[in-house]
């Protein structure tokens, strides 16, 4: 790859993910477009880069920058988090109240959504039905790949028990695991770049956006987070990766009081985990 | 410090959970191929048993249940590696007593957590930012 076609790379994946790519890293853009350039017929990632109009299209831009973005996931990952936010749920959904809506922001192949549609389906009564989960990936092929629910035997072993897999998946003769009906049923999945705005896909009460914004340049999470937080209903609270922090962020979001390592909104974070909701 | 007994006929494969197992922060005990699995346990009281279900053929539910009535003291944690991969195998060994099931091929990461949901190791660390 020339010095050229890697500084097109570099500038299509900081728009798109606010990401940097250094020039060190040029061999990650030669190693991970190769598969995006040969399913497209066009060889290797010069080929790729070279076939690109001046002004990519938003959808050829973003499939170019989900190839690089680092996408090492699991089932389940932060399961702890994940176990608190479930349980969480039940007081927030009461009776007469509208349906709870959780969004999943940059989810991959959809192992933070499928782990979340398990806990949630277990929940008592008729709750799982009143819950709408939406999953979103800037990557369309990552977005596909998750409606179908399909996973290798490496991918489906990482964070799900024994338990979990033989209850929601079943063995396909390809070697991969398929998600069943009614797990997959209880997700949409969505293509959608949080760089982008997000009025379509309405308010929620609950987003997880882990792991995410600490790949960004700093103007980048800002502007993520200013699509998270509109997105934000009143009471929502919003769930970071572990290891980050809205902290010298940005004033307007403090640690929720009602759902430890969840933020809130600074006037609400003190706020009774039922009050969330409303009606 | 917890403590893993491995019971798997291949050394490859016994030497590859091991490394992997011991990276993890547990102590391991292979068994030998020769050894007495029963007598083992009583002796070595590992916090876990990961057990090649092929070790003892038809045998390995009768074996998941005896271990899991405490037949040979207190029930380790039972990890059952198998190279089955229908539902039907996978239950029949979760319904005779398995915790969990590594089904193989497997790796590091699939072994630690399964152990961190079982409450055995902490979790693993969100990794490292790797590129980008």
């Amino acid at each position: 790859m020339q010095d050229a076609e890697f500084r097109q790379v570099a500038d299509i994946l900081l728009r798109r993910t606010g990401r940097r790519l250094s020039p060190e890293k040029a061999y990650l853009a030669t190693s991970r477009l190769g598969p995006l350039a040969r399913s497209k017929g066009l060889g290797d990632p010069a080929g790729l880069i070279n076939a690109l109009p001046s002004q990519p299209d938003a959808h050829v831009a973003d499939e170019i920058a989900a190839a690089l973005v680092p996408k090492e996931t699991w089932f389940f990952r932060g399961r702890p988090m994940l176990e608190r936010l479930a349980a969480s749920l039940p007081a927030r959904i009461a009776p007469g109240r509208q349906t709870l809506r959780i969004w999943c922001a940059g989810a991959g192949t959809g192992q933070e959504a499928f782990s979340l549609a398990i806990l949630i389906g277990a929940l008592p009564g008729n709750m799982a039905e009143r819950v709408e989960l939406v999953a979103t990936d800037l990557s369309l092929h990552a977005v596909r790949r998750a409606r179908a629910g399909e996973f290798d035997h490496f991918d489906v072993q990482k964070g799900l028990t024994a338990t979990e897999l033989v209850s929601h998946f079943r063995p396909l003769a390809s070697g991969a695991w398929q998600a069943s009906p009614a797990l997959s049923g209880r997700i949409q999945f969505r293509q959608h770049n949080l760089l982008d705005g997000a009025d379509d896909l309405g308010t929620f009460d609950i987003i997880l956006c882990r792991n995410v914004l600490s790949g960004m340049t700093r103007r980048a999470s800002l502007q993520a987070l200013g699509t998270l937080e509109a997105a934000l209903a009143p009471g929502g609270q919003l769930i970071l990766g572990e290891s980050e922090t809205l902290a010298g962020l940005t004033g307007r979001m403090a640690p929720s009081q009602s759902l430890r390592g969840a933020w809130a909104r600074v006037s609400e974070a003190g706020r009774a985990e039922g009050a969330s909701v409303v009606a | 410090m917890k403590t893993c007994l491995i019971a798997e006929r291949s050394h490859a494969v016994r030497k590859v959970a091991a490394g992997i197992i011991s990276s993890l922060g547990l102590a391991v005990i292979t068994a030998p191929d020769d050894a007495d699995l029963a007598t083992l346990l009583v002796q070595t009281k590992p916090d876990i048993l990961l057990i090649d279900e092929g070790l003892t053929g038809l045998e390995s539910a009768n074996l998941l249940r005896s271990l899991r009535a405490g037949a040979h003291g207190r029930a380790p944690y039972l990890l059952v590696l198998t190279l089955r991969r229908d539902t039907a195998s996978l239950a029949a060994l979760l319904e005779a007593g398995a915790d969990d099931i590594l089904i193989k091929p497997f790796d590091a990461g699939m072994i630690a957590l399964k152990l961190a949901a079982a409450g055995l190791v902490p979790f693993p660390a969100g990794s490292a930012d790797e590129a980008a």
